[in-house]
């Protein structure tokens, strides 16, 4: 079920991928509702050694989201539009951080502390907090900056 | 006007003005019946919503009011074939899932005490699985729109109405073969109708689900993770409009199935073959996953 494919009434649905990440961060937006404005990475977040604490990352309409764990991950729905997003373990360890910060931590605290909790390097962890971000902040989970 | 029929589809006794392919048990309502009436709302009620806005086909204009349970169907169009789909697979789904019922693209099976769904997006074979799974003793519950109700930590299935709609060449090889009445849904369509009897037909009240089953291309597993809950969450039927309390409730039953029956993913088998009779290779992947 890989790959985007077309419902009834033409909603564009991504089908996940049911086979369990591999590596790194992944994160699959199942049913996409809406055509939100794609931010490029560079305007997301760029965690480099001179801006060590990194930009702002706050979560957005916290009351407007739904989640669920199970089995360690978490699925997200935004209430506002109907989209959902599974989040794999790093996924949900680097959610969880957001929340118990009151929805606000920078960036260079989220790659600290996933270098702390996972065997990952630095720059791993960098890129894959970059394409996290990029997906939440792109379905208007977060805001960057 | 008399009514042209009364039966039962979806757990509910339904009448109706026109006629339909409903099951027997008219008689006997697990909840407020429902109603399928020719003509006209007389006025607009909150949730009230246009048949066309549902997705109905083009030629079938209607109302569906979950508020007062009922279907209004103005125009019929030319093939009624059409009419039903409307009906059965738009418009009484959709009012029961306004209503607060949660309702699943899948069909359905059952075999003894233990029924099995398949979910997937559109032409995953949902309908030739289920169709096929007839000559290993199951009978079907449900045909792409099936009505589950979680309670206890199980889940059961309510059969949805008697009748399938299949690939005209399975339709066509299943209906000869065990002397089943059938009808075409449109003359650009190329799946058709085909009416089931007793003997392929669960009337049964309902059935606990033994497992979901999301037809994929790979390797029979077990969801883990967030997988389960995803797969139902595609595979539900969407309510519009798309409130956040609705939203909020169909979250919260995906995560109730998700967590109370295993979800498998299971591919059509390879040697599949658009013959209703072709049944062995999917009872053999239940089995290895011992659901049955």
């Amino acid at each position: 079920l890989a790959g985007p494919c077309v419902l009834d009434r033409g909603l564009a649905v991504e089908w996940a991928s049911l086979v369990p990440p591999t590596d790194g961060l992944e994160i699959v937006a199942v049913r996409a509702t809406a055509a939100w404005r794609v931010v490029t990475l560079a305007e997301v977040s760029r965690v480099d050694d001179a801006q060590m604490s990194g930009p702002l990352v706050q979560v957005e309409a916290r009351d407007e989201l739904l989640s669920q764990e199970i089995d360690g991950e978490i699925v997200l729905l935004d209430l506002r539009s109907g989209m959902y997003l599974g989040l794999n373990r790093l996924g949900t360890f680097i959610w969880k951080l957001l929340i118990s910060n009151d929805g606000s931590i920078s960036a260079g605290t989220i790659v600290e502390a996933v270098t702390g909790e996972f065997e990952v390097e630095p720059a791993t962890a960098r890129r894959d907090l970059d394409q996290l971000l990029l997906e939440l902040s792109s379905n208007r989970l977060v805001r960057v900056g | 006007m008399a009514l042209a029929q009364r039966g039962a589809a979806f757990g509910s006794s339904v009448a109706s003005d026109l006629p339909l392919p409903l099951g027997r048990g008219g008689g006997k309502s697990l909840c407020e019946p429902l109603w399928v009436r020719r003509g006209r709302a007389d006025g607009l009620l909150s949730g009230d919503r246009r048949l066309r806005r549902l997705g109905g086909p083009s030629g079938v204009v209607g109302m569906v009011s979950p508020r007062r349970r009922t279907v209004w169907i103005e125009r019929a169009g030319p093939h009624p074939g059409a009419m039903w789909g409307a009906v059965m697979g738009i418009s009484l789904p959709h009012l029961l899932s306004a209503a607060g019922s949660m309702v699943l693209r899948a069909s359905c099976a059952a075999k003894d005490d233990r029924a099995v769904a398949f979910l997937g997006p559109r032409r995953a074979g949902k309908s030739s699985i289920t169709a096929a799974l007839l000559t290993e003793g199951w009978r079907v519950m449900a045909d792409d729109a099936l009505l589950v109700r979680a309670s206890g930590g199980s889940v059961h299935a309510q059969p949805s109405f008697p009748a399938m709609r299949l690939w005209a060449p399975l339709a066509v090889s299943m209906a000869s073969t065990l002397g089943l009445e059938r009808a075409p849904i449109h003359p650009a369509a190329d799946k058709e109708w085909v009416f089931l009897n007793e003997q392929q037909w669960s009337d049964r009240a309902e059935v606990q689900l033994a497992c979901l089953c999301v037809l994929d291309d790979g390797r029979l597993a077990q969801l883990r993770g967030t997988d389960p809950m995803r797969a139902i969450l595609a595979a539900t039927y969407d309510p519009e409009p798309r409130s956040p309390e609705r939203r909020r409730r169909w979250f919260r039953s995906a995560s109730q199935l998700a967590s109370s029956l295993p979800v498998l993913r299971m591919s059509v088998p390879a040697d599949y073959r658009p013959d209703f009779r072709f049944g062995g290779g999917i009872t053999r992947q239940l089995q290895a996953a011992k659901v049955l």
